[in-house]
């Protein structure tokens, strides 16, 4: 699970921006049936995340969808709708913290955007909060390994508690899913691929499961 | 609405291109496109089989249960007095059938009329693309189509009956459809018995011709050798209808459970031949009694295609992997194929086996959505092209069509989970060694020892 910058360096939902953080000044709820920002929020989270799923680090949003020639004035706008179409996503808005979809829905510091099949399966079970992935001092290979031989996350093996360890690896297991089969089996063929590419002396680059990739190319 | 439509063939056919149904149980706003996808040599037309699969309760068994009920008018058994109302104006079935020169189109519903009386109706009539009355397309159904083109469609339900009746006397001349969840599977061996014994008759009088032979013409070698000659010649162009079953139908099926059809019978009257007898290899017949239900289950489903012979017409199953060993899981469907004419078959399977039988657009995976609600997992990404599939079930391993396709999380058990767990935290702490130099100590080596017995246990893990 990536570490992720939601930082105001990376923001182009402006509009967006500006008008939750006059709610929160102010002290309001967020209306839960707001749906006018709702494609800005997805599209900047999108790109805050290098199109991946906040959890499993899967593919879910074709870059295209979220590229700066999109924004215009702190809004989306598909440039080109003949090119991309605003469903070209698999992702679904992920709260964090689901006690507060009720009277903060819109709060950006609590969206993620995860793959659909993982958000069903992952429903409302919390998360632990040092695992928030946009935290200033959350690093993934702080609380993860990740092992290149059968290509499964396991919780850092120098953590010394046990049940820190456990914790974590219910975490990778039953909420964030991020050695489920379907999520594994896809990452074995992407680092495969990739090591195929390199082996043969062409370019690569990536755009998928980037922390596995960095442990598995570090060499 | 539920709508079943045949897509116009270049050939006498009868095949469904499309199933809709707006509200009936856990279909909602429901549709299913079952033509070929674009970039397919058969691009439009009706797919030749469908499977369907999905969690229990998705409503597979209930979709084939439908075709009959709307093409044909006949009741499988969860069409009841309870359940029809629910079909009424809630379903429309859209039908193409015909030969190359005739092609009609339909829409077949149900509906309660003004007495209040419930009928079948017929919309949107057409006969080659131009629209027509409704008595002109009935009149080619029932008198042109029905029984002459296309045989009756055969249903065979998740549970056949095994037990062989040899006096049921089910007629498969009659009747809308050929339901074995109504009708025992064993009586369609009454279809050759006439032929048998008429076969069994006659080799029974040249033998008794030879033994007369050799009786009166002992010393002549000559005429005893033209009368075995002509036993031989007989045999060798005579349809001998046993024979044919093995060789057409049940021998390279059999081959598998290192059985096949007893050739050679001994019998006197009709009575004697009972049902087909199976022997092992060295010629000792197993009693029926003693069939494996594989055994009974690839006998009694082969049988009905190879005997009833279908032609232009639909070929239900449910759950046909029951009792069967996966290696001919791998087989059946391309062997029930095999013995028909032009069929187009649906089957209903939890197996991944039989799944990995079908094209990705031939398959139907049903799922629930948060509503509770039914909807088909496409497999495609944009346009229905052959080349945006991004699953192809022949082409996958078996335990990646029963992750990807089945939805299920590991590739194996919770203990193999646990060990794979164990061995990747064992590989990651030996890694964490090597950088620091200490890939030689006896905390590595312990490492080592322990994922060399894992590598063991979990087998061919990658």
């Amino acid at each position: 699970m990536q570490k992720i910058n939601k930082g105001l360096a990376r923001r182009r939902s402006l509009k967006y921006k500006n008008w939750e953080e006059k709610l929160v000044m102010d002290g309001k709820e967020h209306p839960a049936d707001y749906n006018y920002y709702k494609t800005d929020i997805v599209m900047d989270l999108y790109q805050c995340q290098n199109g991946v799923c906040a959890y499993t680090e899967m593919y879910i949003c074709v870059p295209e969808l979220f590229a700066p020639s999109n924004w215009v004035k702190g809004k989306h706008k598909i440039e080109k709708p003949e090119d991309v179409k605003k469903t070209d996503h698999f992702g679904e808005l992920e709260h964090w913290d689901p006690s507060l979809k009720k009277t903060h829905y819109w709060l950006w510091s609590n969206l993620f955007m995860i793959h659909a099949s993982i958000n069903g399966l992952k429903s409302n079970k919390a998360i632990v909060d040092y695992l928030k992935p946009d935290m200033p001092d959350y690093d993934s290979a702080k609380y993860f390994d990740y092992d290149e031989k059968t290509h499964l996350f396991r919780p850092n093996t120098e953590i010394e508690d046990e049940k820190v360890r456990d914790e974590i690896q219910r975490m990778i297991d039953h909420v964030l899913f991020m050695n489920h089969g379907v999520v594994r089996r896809q990452r074995i063929e992407y680092i495969n691929g990739l090591k195929f590419k390199k082996q043969h002396g062409q370019p690569i680059s990536v755009d998928r499961f980037f922390t596995a990739v960095g442990v598995c190319f570090q060499d | 609405m539920a709508t079943i439509s045949l897509n116009s063939p270049t050939f006498a056919t009868m095949k469904v291109t499309k199933i809709e149904i707006k509200d009936f149980h856990q279909f909602k706003d429901f549709s299913i496109d079952l033509t070929y996808p674009k970039g397919h040599e058969k691009d439009g037309q009706p797919l030749d089989k469908i499977c369907f699969i999905g969690q229990s309760g998705t409503g597979k068994t209930t979709l084939l249960e439908l075709i009959p009920k709307f093409l044909y008018n006949y009741n499988l058994k969860s069409i009841n007095e309870k359940t029809l109302s629910g079909l009424d104006n809630n379903v429309i079935i859209a039908t193409k059938f015909g030969t190359k020169s005739n092609v009609f189109e339909t829409q077949k519903f149900q509906h309660l009329d003004y007495k209040g009386e419930r009928i079948s109706a017929w919309a949107r009539c057409k006969k080659n693309g131009e629209a027509v009355e409704f008595d002109e397309i009935l009149d080619y159904w029932s008198n042109s189509w029905l029984n002459k083109e296309s045989t009756r469609p055969i249903y065979f339900p998740s549970i056949l009956n095994f037990e062989i009746d040899p006096n049921d006397d089910f007629n498969f001349k009659e009747g809308k459809i050929i339901d074995f969840s109504r009708n025992n599977v064993g009586v369609v061996w009454k279809m050759i018995l006439d032929s048998i014994q008429k076969y069994q008759e006659q080799e029974l009088q040249i033998r008794q011709e030879i033994s007369r032979t050799v009786e009166q013409s002992s010393n002549n070698l000559e005429v005893i050798k033209k009368a075995l000659e002509k036993l031989e010649h007989w045999k060798n162009t005579e349809f001998n209808p046993i024979k044919d079953v093995a060789d057409k139908c049940l021998d390279a099926i059999l081959a598998k459970f290192k059985l096949r059809v007893k050739v050679e019978l001994d019998i006197k009257s009709k009575d004697d031949i009972g049902f087909i007898k199976i022997e092992d290899f060295s010629k000792n017949e197993i009693p029926q009694g003693l069939w494996s239900t594989g055994t009974k289950q690839v006998v009694l489903s082969a049988l009905p295609l190879y005997l009833l012979k279908p032609k232009n017409t639909i070929v239900l199953f449910d759950e046909p992997e029951r009792s069967l060993y996966p290696d001919l899981q791998r087989l059946i469907v391309d062997y029930y194929t095999s013995l028909t004419n032009n069929c187009q078959f649906f089957y209903a399977t939890h197996s991944p086996i039989i799944a990995s039988s079908f094209d990705p657009w031939e398959i139907v995976e049903l799922k629930f959505n948060a509503e509770g609600k039914v909807f088909r997992e496409l497999y495609y990404e944009g346009e229905n092209h052959v080349d945006n599939y991004k699953y192809n079930p022949k082409l996958m391993r078996w335990d990646d069509i029963l992750q990807r396709v089945f939805d299920l999380e590991h590739d194996g058990s919770e203990d193999r989970k646990i060990k794979l767990d164990e061995l990747a935290t064992l590989n990651i702490k030996f890694k964490k060694l090597t950088k620091k130099g200490e890939d030689h100590t006896p905390e590595a080596l312990e490492i080592l020892a322990q994922v060399q017995k894992l590598f063991k246990d979990l087998s061919v893990w990658n």
